[in-house]
C-alpha cells in the first residue's frame, strides 16, 4: 500500500506541460539537470521518477522555489537516445501517483526531493457529485457534437469512461487548458472539487466551441449561398452556349466599347465613359446596376458632343427666307442678319440668347422656325408652361430610379447636333413652387458666362449649350425673374395693326387655307373690305389666330359649296359674311355722337391690343367725397383723386369754378365695362377732362380721345402703348387725340397711314389740355342720353398702360 | 520448478483498496482444466515474494512490482523497453473461490495460478 509513503525521488522538472496518473506522455529530456534526473530514475529498480510543472516556462535551471509542490510519480516505460544527437532522452511515461514535495534534499546535479504521496482523491456518493459528474457528462456531449474530427478512440474512452476521476484527469491533459488550471485538477484532494474545476473548465470551453461553431456555420451560410448563385450562373452560361448564344452581357460590352471607340468624345467624357463601361463588364447581365449603366453609357454615346451643322451665312438667303414666312417684324429679322453676319466675321462668337415678348399669335413660335431655316439649323422646340421642377430642365441624378437626362439634353439628342436653335415657349408660364424653381434652372443655362459647361444632374459631364441659339417667347414680361429676363436680350412683338392683319392675310393666311381647304386661288376670292370685317367684327386679338380660323371656316363653307356643285367660282365680300361666319361677335367701343357733360373719352392697351374707353362722372348734391367705380385699381383710384385735387386746387387755370361745386356736393366716376379690371395712370387726362366737363358744364369734344398722367402740379407725363391706343382711337371713329408732349417720338412707330386720318395734339401741361379737349362754352347745345352699350368682353383686363412708360 | 514463498491471498467481502494509480497489466492465458483453472501470466523478472494474489468477490487480482535488479552501479541505460514498477491484473473466473484451493508457482519467467474448484 502507497498510500502517505514518503519517498526519495529524482525530480524532472516540466515546461508548461501537467502529467496526470494515468496519462502516458512521451517527453523529451534535454536540460542536464533532467537527464541527470532521468538517468538516476533510470538507474533504481522500479524506474520511477517525480515530475513537477515549473511555474516559469523561461526557467532553464529551474531551483526548488520555482517548482509546483504538488506533481506526479511516473514509470518510465520506454527509453531511447537519440540517434544523432547526444544527450537527448525521448522517454515515455506513465503517471502513477500524486505527491507533494516535502523538502529537497539535493539541487544537483539533479533535484532530489522527499516526497509524500498523495491518496487518490476520494470517491463520495453525495448529491452533488452525481450533479456534477451528470452535468459534465452533458457538457461533454455537447463538446463531442462540436466537434466533428475527434478520434474515434478518443470518443471511446470519454463515453465509455465510468470513474469519473479518471475522466477528469484525462480530459485535463486533453483539453487545451492553462497550466494553472492544469496543476489545479492535479492538486485537487478531493472528487467535488475535482469535479467543480472540471466542471467550470469544460462549461468554458463548450460555450467557445458554441461561438467557434456558429462563426464557422454564418460563414459557411454565406459562402454556400454565394456559391449557388455562383454556380447557377455558370450553369446558364454553359446552357446558352449549348443554345449557341454567346454570353449577351459580353457581347453587349463588347458592342459598348467598339461605339466608344468610334465615337468622337471629348476627353473628360471619354474617361468617364471607359471607367463606366469597365464596370459594366465586371457586372452581370442580372445585377439592377447594369442596366443603369447601360442606359448612361447609351446617352453619352447619343449626345452630340462635337457634332454641328454648318450654318448658311449667305445674308441675301436668310432675308427672303425670313420675309417669306413673316410679315414686317423688321426688328427681328434686322437682328437675325446682325447676328449671321457677326457669324461671318467671328465664326467662334457665342449665339444670342433672345426673348420674344408678345401677345399670342403674333407668329413668336414660327418666327424661331424660319430663324432656324434661314440660318440652316435644326429647330428643337420646348415648353415651360406649367413646368414647376427644376429636375425636368436639369434631370434627377443617377441614383433614382427611372432617373433621365433633363429637357435640355433630350432636346439636344434630338436634335443630333450642338448648335440647334432651342426654343423655349412660355417661359413666363414656369411654375415655382416649394418643389422647385426650374428658373432658376434657367439662369445656368441661359448664361452665355456659364453654359459652356453645362451639367445635367444625370449626364454629370459638361455639355457645351454655348453653340445652342436659344429663343425664349413670353407673353408678359412681368412674371419672369428680373435675373432671368437679365440673361435675354428682349425683342418685343407688339400686336398686329388691322392693316398688317390685313397683309398677312392676303399673304400668308388665305393661300394658306385655301390649300388646306383644297381649294384653288381662282375659286375662293376675299376682297380686302370683306378681309377687314372678319378682322374688325369677327376677331378681337393681337395676333392672327382667330383670324386665320375665320377665314379656314369661310373657305370651307366655300369648299362645300363647290363641292356641292353649286358654283366653281366665289368672291367674298362684307355683307356674305353673316353667311359664311354668323352675326358679327364683336363691338368695338365706337365714337358716341355727341358726350354729355362729364363724359371724357380715354384710351387704353390690353393684351388683345387697344382700346378705347370713357370715363363718366356726374354730381352727387348733397354728398361728400369721391366714389369710384368700375372696378378701378389702386393706381387708378389715385389718379382719379390727383385729378379732382388739381381741378379743385387750381380754378383760375382751369378758368372755371370747380371749388364751389365739389365743396357743395360729392362727385362720382365711373369707368365702364364695370365688370373689367382697370389700373393704371394713363386715364389721368381723361378723368380731368371730364371733371372739368362736369363742373364747367362744357361737355367734352366726341371726336377726341386722350391719354396720360397727370400730376398735382398740372404736368401731363408720358405713359406707354400709344401705338395700340391711337389704333384703336382710329379704329373707333377718333379724328383726333390727345397725347403727353414726350410720347412724340412714339408716333414713329404708328403706321403713317393711320396717322394719316387722325390729327394728334401734344400736351404738356392741363392748361394746354382743357381748352383742346372741352367744347367752347358757347357751343352748349345739349345732348342725347348716353348709349349704353358696351363692348369690352368681361374678364379680359384693360390696363391703361402705365407701368412701361419710356 | 521453483514455487513462490510468499503468496498473499486475501478474501475481502465487499471493497477490495484500489491501489493508487494506475498500473501496467501483465498478459495473462487461461486454461480450463479437470481439476478446475489454470492461469498463466507473463510475469518475467518478478520476484514471486512481490506478487500479491487478491479475492474479491467473483474478481482475481493479481498485483505486484517488477524490479530491475540486473541493474549495477556504474552501468547507464541505452534503450528502455520492459515495463517495471508495479502492475495490475484483475480477472473474472466463474469459480466458487469460497472452496477453492489456490496455489501459485513461479517457472520460466511464468506465474501460475492453480486454482481447484468444482
Amino acid at each position: 500500500m502507497t498510500q502517505n509513503k514518503i519517498l526519495e525521488l529524482p525530480i524532472l522538472p516540466l515546461r508548461n506541460t501537467v502529467i496526470f496518473p494515468s496519462g502516458i506522455t512521451p517527453l523529451t529530456v534535454g536540460r542536464s539537470m533532467s537527464l541527470a534526473a532521468a538517468e538516476a530514475a533510470l538507474a533504481t529498480e522500479e524506474k520511477l521518477l517525480g515530475v513537477v510543472a515549473q511555474r516559469e516556462d523561461g526557467e532553464t535551471e529551474p531551483t526548488p522555489d520555482k517548482l509546483f509542490d504538488v506533481g506526479t510519480i511516473v514509470v518510465i516505460n520506454r527509453m531511447m537516445r537519440s540517434p544523432g544527437a547526444e544527450e537527448v532522452l525521448h522517454l515515455i511515461v506513465q503517471g502513477q501517483d500524486r505527491f507533494r514535495v516535502l523538502e529537497f534534499t539535493q539541487q544537483t546535479p539533479y533535484l532530489k526531493a522527499r516526497v509524500e504521496i498523495l491518496p487518490e482523491p476520494v470517491r463520495e456518493k453525495t448529491p452533488e457529485v452525481e450533479a456534477l459528474q451528470r452535468n459534465i457528462q452533458v457538457l461533454i456531449q455537447k463538446a463531442l457534437g462540436l466537434l466533428p474530427n475527434v478520434p474515434p478512440e478518443i470518443r471511446n474512452i470519454i463515453v465509455q469512461a465510468d470513474d469519473s476521476v479518471r475522466l477528469a484527469y484525462f480530459l485535463g491533459s486533453v483539453l487545451d487548458l492553462e497550466l494553472t488550471q492544469e496543476q489545479a485538477l492535479l492538486a485537487a484532494n478531493s472528487e467535488s472539487e475535482l469535479l467543480n474545476l472540471m466542471h467550470t473548465y469544460l462549461a468554458r470551453e463548450v460555450e467557445v466551441l458554441e461561438i467557434r461553431s456558429k462563426i464557422s456555420n454564418q460563414a459557411q451560410e454565406e459562402l454556400g449561398k454565394a456559391q449557388r448563385d455562383y454556380i447557377l450562373r455558370e450553369q446558364m452560361k454553359q446552357i446558352q452556349k449549348e443554345l449557341g448564344e454567346s454570353e449577351p452581357e459580353q457581347a453587349e460590352a463588347q458592342l459598348m466599347r467598339e461605339r466608344i471607340e468610334k465615337a468622337d468624345l471629348p476627353e473628360e467624357v471619354r474617361a468617364e465613359a471607359d471607367r463606366e463601361l469597365k464596370r459594366l463588364e465586371r457586372l452581370p447581365a442580372a445585377a439592377p446596376d447594369y442596366h443603369v449603366i447601360r442606359t448612361y453609357l447609351e446617352w453619352i454615346l447619343d449626345l452630340p458632343w462635337k457634332k454641328s451643322t454648318e450654318d448658311s451665312l449667305d445674308l441675301n438667303t436668310a432675308q427672303s427666307v425670313l420675309d417669306e414666312d413673316h410679315y414686317d417684324l423688321k426688328d427681328i429679322k434686322q437682328r437675325i442678319l446682325e447676328h449671321l453676319a457677326v457669324i461671318k466675321l467671328n465664326p467662334k462668337t457665342k449665339a444670342p440668347i433672345l426673348c420674344f415678348v408678345g401677345p399670342p399669335g403674333v407668329g413668336k413660335t414660327s418666327l424661331g422656325q424660319s430663324i432656324a431655316r434661314a440660318m440652316g439649323r435644326k429647330f428643337e422646340r420646348m415648353s415651360l408652361g406649367g413646368m414647376r421642377d427644376e429636375a425636368e430642365l436639369r434631370g434627377h441624378r443617377r441614383t433614382y430610379i427611372g432617373s433621365m437626362p433633363g429637357r435640355i439634353i433630350q432636346a439636344l439628342r434630338r436634335a443630333d447636333v450642338n448648335n440647334p436653335v432651342m426654343m423655349l415657349d412660355e417661359v413666363d408660364k414656369l411654375g415655382m413652387d416649394f418643389r422647385g424653381d426650374p428658373a432658376s434652372a434657367l439662369l445656368e443655362i441661359l448664361d452665355p458666362a456659364q453654359n459652356f459647361s453645362f451639367r445635367d444632374h444625370y449626364l454629370d459631364l459638361p455639355f457645351d449649350l454655348s453653340k445652342v441659339f436659344f429663343i425664349a417667347t413670353a407673353n408678359t414680361l412681368s412674371p419672369i425673374p428680373p435675373a432671368l429676363r437679365d440673361r435675354m436680350e428682349v425683342i418685343r412683338l407688339s400686336g398686329y395693326t388691322d392693316e398688317e392683319k390685313l397683309h398677312i392675310a392676303k399673304r400668308y393666311l388665305i393661300p394658306r387655307q385655301i390649300k388646306e381647304a383644297g381649294l384653288n386661288e381662282e375659286q375662293l376670292q376675299l376682297t380686302d373690305e370683306a378681309i377687314q370685317a372678319i378682322i374688325s367684327k369677327y376677331t378681337r386679338e393681337a395676333g392672327v389666330r382667330q383670324l386665320e380660323r375665320n377665314v379656314g371656316s369661310v373657305a370651307r363653307k366655300i369648299a362645300l359649296n363647290v363641292a356641292q356643285g353649286k358654283g366653281e367660282v366665289f368672291t367674298v365680300k362684307p355683307e356674305d359674311l353673316e353667311d359664311y361666319l354668323g352675326h358679327e361677335m364683336f363691338f368695338h367701343e365706337m365714337a358716341r355722337q355727341e358726350l354729355p357733360p362729364g363724359v371724357a373719352t380715354g384710351m387704353a392697351v390690353t393684351e388683345m391690343g387697344g382700346e378705347v374707353l370713357f370715363i363718366e362722372a356726374t354730381l352727387l348734391p348733397g354728398s361728400k367725397g369721391l366714389t369710384l367705380t368700375g372696378q378701378l385699381g389702386e393706381v387708378m383710384q389715385e389718379s382719379a383723386k390727383a385729378a379732382l385735387s388739381y381741378l379743385w386746387s387750381h380754378p383760375n387755370d382751369s378758368g372755371f369754378d370747380c371749388a364751389t361745386k365739389f365743396e357743395n356736393s360729392g362727385v362720382h366716376v365711373h369707368v365702364p365695362a364695370g365688370a373689367t379690371p382697370k389700373d393704371g395712370p394713363s386715364a389721368g387726362v381723361a378723368i380731368v377732362s371730364a371733371l372739368a366737363s362736369l363742373c364747367s358744364g362744357r361737355p367734352v369734344r366726341s371726336d377726341t380721345a386722350m391719354t396720360g398722367e397727370i400730376t398735382l402740379s398740372g404736368l401731363v407725363l408720358p405713359v406707354g402703348g400709344i401705338k395700340g391706343k391711337v389704333l384703336a382711337a382710329r379704329r373707333s371713329g377718333m379724328k383726333r387725340v390727345v397725347l403727353p408732349k414726350r410720347n412724340e417720338p412714339d408716333l414713329k412707330d404708328i403706321p403713317e397711314e393711320a396717322l394719316r386720318d387722325l390729327e394728334v395734339v401734344l400736351v404738356e401741361r392741363i392748361e394746354e389740355l382743357l381748352p383742346q379737349t372741352l367744347k367752347p362754352s358757347d357751343d352748349l347745345t345739349r345732348t342725347t342720353p348716353i348709349p349704353s352699350h358696351e363692348t369690352i368682353p368681361a374678364g379680359a383686363e384693360v390696363r391703361a398702360q402705365g407701368e412701361s412708360r419710356s | 520448478m521453483s514455487r513462490s514463498k510468499r503468496v498473499f491471498i486475501e478474501r475481502m467481502s465487499t471493497e477490495y483498496r484500489r491501489p493508487s494509480g494506475p498500473l501496467w497489466q501483465p498478459s495473462a492465458d487461461i486454461y480450463r482444466c479437470p481439476e478446475g483453472w489454470k492461469i498463466k501470466f507473463d510475469l518475467a523478472g518478478v520476484k514471486p515474494e512481490d506478487v500479491e494474489v487478491i479475492i474479491a468477490d467473483d474478481k482475481l487480482i493479481v498485483r505486484g512490482v517488477r524490479r530491475d535488479t540486473v541493474i549495477t552501479e556504474g552501468w547507464s541505460y541505452h534503450q528502455l523497453e520492459i515495463t517495471y514498477s508495479r502492475f495490475e491484473r484483475v480477472l473474472k473466473i466463474p469459480c466458487d473461490f469460497a472452496g477453492a484451493e489456490i496455489r501459485c508457482e513461479s517457472k520460466d519467467g511464468w506465474f501460475i495460478l492453480h486454482l481447484n474448484c468444482a
